[in-house]
């Protein structure tokens, strides 16, 4: 399977401080792969890397060979990179609905398949109920679904999730990654940055561990020993 | 982190008290009068940028306080029959009490909004000035001769005089500055202009610095506008509450010396008045060129031009230590602007340029 | 009677007071920036209306459109050209940019017009009056602008809460940083509402010409009338500034009713009396 999206060499930084250094990875349709590491390791670096948010990059990052690297923001959007960030970043006084609907703003206006509301709220019915709520009113596993809903709204062929885990319950941890299983199956590639190692390879195809902003381990989440994985992920 | 030490500025201080003071004794009236016009103007845009360069403060308001001053000052003598130096002395007390029920009002606003709000309070102060019974109305009136005679028999001893008046004030402005600068308060103050639980941390009430602050300067600038009645003989409310002259040029010289620098309110005056000089001819085309000046040194350098040498200096760093390529656009600009102030999580970025004047350098 | 009158007055009056506020509001909700120039764009805009028709000869009605759409125009190009490179992240510094700003547009006025009082004329429209109640007679022109500032309220009430656009403007307002991070273009947003503002400070201006004098320094009165009107009314509450129109037109009133001069003060004298009382204005916005 050739990958559709490529990071090659992806070097990012703040000005003088330096956030990765030369980090490679690859993620095919219908794929989902866990990037895992430690707090500071260069996971949300490698996330604004890709959403070109901030700092100064050097390296490659092709989705279906178009250089993403560059581009502002809504451009990469637009071509077909969809962000779950981490945190939620849902707006207050923006319903519920409306939330998802400004994702809709934003992606790529063709697709073949595209998203609709009446989908997302197939996919979390439990959205149905308070769509006329503000957004930020709901729990956080329903914030959750918000920025995943806002996140496809915009048609993308790769799904960043930043954090996603972060502060919820396991239940619905374990809902919300049933969502994105589903999702992969119907042809998404998933990108999961996560710091639960254990749910992270549990739910991914392929992992890629990060340490000091490189790719320290990587294999198929199957196969992996937990032991390596803790000192890829430790640096010990 | 360690407090600078207020040595150097002292005894910047020091030195231009040991020149300034004796220069009447080599210098003719006309540069007296042109020297004490810079002191009070320098004084006046000391205080504004106390304000806003060190307390993240915006007045357009100041002038409310000269022009209280100045009609404290005929008030106390013509009506009250004080003696001239002793209604002098109490526009200070008189500027004090009044900025405490001024600063209740604004600190109920935001940055922005105290801005617009003390402009608010600066014209009803002056509308008021033109209703008061016995102060000539909405012409004005004049000082009385004894008053101005007072300072002063001959009109060249006057001039000396309040010469040297304004320049003891103007030293007593700066020594505040320095020494509220290097207290504790002062550097929480510092503090404070990036995160304000920063200065809570310190043990210091962001408000109450604010507050005392804004007090002070009231106090000053209402010293400062008895002053200038007597280099103008006459109080009046739109020349004594001059918007143009005590806000709008104050707020262009700070700007355009530096802001959150002591040096930068004598830098700019210094330049301003010798502009003056030679454009003021210009009227309007003046006006513009200031506005344009200070616009375009918010936008290419907001220390103004005191930041210049700081500025230079790490560019050349930054180029000894190479860059890496910069394939990107600049980060998106709206990093510079996480909007509403203070409630936005600022991210700790170690760039070297900073969109706001470094505070701590003087 | 003379009463009843005073009070008709001072909130149709009140109508063109929350004309000047809807823009200075809505920038302020939009990028935090509070354009001090925004009195002084107003009379800019009255001084093109003022050589369309005086110059050029072509009536007001027929010119407004043409004079809407420069003004929209005037305001991409001013975010465009201008505010885009100002920082934000300190309030101070684009404070004083517009400050700049508002200093040079008073000069540039002053050495194009002169000092000069002027006003626009409407013809026939201007001295025409309806009888609302026995011996009440209310000018028509007068009624317009309410009209007019009512409808524009409301037009913009639609435009925030029921459009992709109003969406993006909630968005962007609530936090840029994290509408610009899900690529949000926060530039575009930001030029098309400097635009939507220039257009109702074009309205208000050329409404405030055809009713009064101006004159190159006469913007930071409006300014501040703009200003009060949003502080009183609750940061944020478009129908709330209207409110504080209203309140400062018939405060206006009453205080002319004293005497010419008072006019102005007692305008002032209430929004501080009212911003002691009630601090986060008349409809404060709940919970933000």
């Amino acid at each position: 399977m050739s990958a559709l999206l490529t990071v090659s060499n992806l070097h990012l930084s703040y000005g003088q401080f330096a956030a990765l250094h030369g980090l490679d990875l690859e993620i095919g349709a219908g794929e989902i792969i866990a990037v895992i590491g430690a707090n500071g390791a260069g996971k949300s670096s490698l996330i604004r890397g890709i959403c070109g948010t901030e700092g100064q990059g050097r390296g490659s990052v092709r989705l279906d060979g178009q250089e993403l690297l560059g581009l502002a923001p809504p451009e990469i959007t637009r071509a077909g990179i969809g962000l779950v960030p981490e945190g939620r970043r849902i707006f207050p006084s923006l319903s519920v609905e409306e939330n998802i609907l400004l994702g809709a703003q934003l992606g790529r206006p063709h697709s073949d398949d595209p998203w609709t509301l009446d989908r997302i709220y197939d996919l979390f019915p439990d959205l149905v109920a308070k769509r006329h709520l503000s957004g930020t009113m709901l729990s956080g596993g329903q914030q959750q679904m918000i920025a995943i809903g806002r996140a496809l709204m915009t048609n993308p062929r790769v799904l960043l999730c930043d954090e996603i885990s972060l502060g919820l319950a396991p239940t619905i941890i374990g809902r919300l990654y049933e969502q994105l299983g589903r999702l992969a199956a119907g042809g998404l590639a998933i990108l999961v940055v996560e710091q639960a190692m254990r749910k992270a390879l549990q739910i991914s195809a392929r992992y890629y561990c990060v340490l000091e902003g490189r790719v320290s381990l990587s294999g198929l989440s199957a196969e992996a020993e937990e032991e390596r994985v803790a000192e890829a992920y430790f640096g010990r | 982190m360690k407090m600078p030490s207020p040595a150097l500025p002292l005894a910047c201080l020091a030195l231009a008290v040991a020149v300034m003071a004796p220069l009447p004794f080599f210098v003719g009236n006309g540069t007296m009068r042109y020297l004490t016009d810079l002191f009070i103007i320098i004084a006046v845009a000391q205080l504004w940028n106390l304000l806003a360069g060190f307390g993240g403060v915006v007045s357009i308001g100041q002038h409310a306080f000269i022009g209280a001053g100045a009609y404290a000052f005929y008030g106390f003598t013509a009506h009250l029959g004080l003696h001239p130096f002793a209604a002098m002395a109490l526009t200070v007390p008189f500027g004090a009490l009044l900025s405490l029920p001024v600063f209740a009002i604004l600190s109920r606003m935001r940055v922005a909004y105290f801005a617009i709000g003390s402009w608010v309070l600066a014209e009803v102060m002056m509308l008021a000035a033109g209703k008061l019974p016995g102060f000539g109305g909405g012409s004005g009136i004049s000082l009385r001769p004894e008053i101005v005679r007072a300072f002063g028999a001959r009109t060249p001893e006057r001039i000396e005089n309040i010469y040297w008046l304004s320049f003891a004030i103007l030293s007593l402005v700066v020594l505040f500055i320095i020494l509220v600068m290097h207290s504790r308060r002062g550097y929480a103050l510092r503090a404070m202009r990036d995160n304000e639980n920063a200065a809570m941390a310190l043990g210091v009430n962001p408000v109450a610095v604010k507050a005392m602050l804004f007090v002070a300067s009231g106090a000053m600038l209402s010293l400062l506008g008895a002053l200038n009645t007597l280099q103008k003989l006459r109080i009046n409310p739109s020349g004594s509450f001059s918007l143009t002259d005590w806000t709008v040029f104050i707020i262009f010289i700070v700007v355009i010396g530096g802001m959150g620098r002591i040096i930068g309110p004598v830098i700019g005056a210094v330049l301003f008045v010798l502009l003056r000089e030679n454009l003021s001819d210009l009227g309007p085309v003046y006006m513009i060129v200031l506005g344009a000046a200070a616009i375009g040194m918010m936008l290419w350098e907001p220390g103004g031009i005191a930041a210049l040498p700081q500025r230079w200096k790490d560019r050349r760093a930054a180029r000894r230590t190479a860059p890496a390529p910069r394939l990107w656009r600049r980060a998106l600009h709206f990093r510079d602007g996480a909007g509403r102030c203070g409630s936005a999580p600022r991210r700790a970025r170690p760039t070297a340029r900073s969109g706001a004047p470094r505070p701590g350098r003087w | 009677m003379e009463l009843l009158n005073t009070l008709v007055q001072g909130v149709l009056l009140g109508g063109l007071f929350a004309l000047y506020a809807l823009g200075l509001s809505l920038l302020f909700g939009v990028m935090r920036i509070v354009n001090i120039a925004h009195g002084d764009l107003i009379v800019a805009f009255a001084y093109a209306g003022l050589m369309v028709t005086e110059f050029l000869g072509i009536p007001l009605p027929a010119a407004a459109p043409a004079i809407l759409l420069l003004a929209a125009g005037a305001g991409w190009l001013l975010q465009r050209g201008l505010f885009e490179f100002v920082p934000r992240r300190d309030p101070l510094i684009p404070l004083l940019v517009a400050f700049g700003v508002s200093i040079i547009l008073q000069n540039l006025m002053l050495m194009g017009f002169g000092a000069d009082p002027q006003k626009l004329s409407l013809g026939a429209l201007e001295q025409a009056s309806v009888e609302i109640l026995p011996e009440l007679h209310v000018g028509v022109f007068s009624l317009v602008v309410f009209a007019l500032a009512v409808a524009l309220i409301g037009g913009l009430q639609l435009m925030i809460y029921r459009t992709a656009f109003g969406r993006a403007l909630r968005a962007v307002s609530d936090s840029e940083e994290n509408a610009a991070m899900l690529g949000l273009d926060t530039r575009a947003v930001f030029r098309k509402a400097f635009a939507i503002v220039m257009v109702t400070v074009a309205i208000a201006a050329l409404l405030m010409a055809v009713r009064g004098n101006f004159d190159p320094a006469s913007g930071p009165t409006r300014l501040l009338t703009a200003f009060e009107a949003i502080v009183i009314g609750g940061l944020g509450s478009m129908w709330g500034t209207l409110a504080g129109g209203i309140i400062l037109g018939v405060a206006q009133m009453a205080g002319a009713q004293i005497d010419a001069s008072w006019q102005v003060l007692a305008g002032h004298l209430v929004f501080l009396v009212l911003l002691v009382l009630r601090p986060r204005g008349l409809f404060p916005k709940h919970g933000g």
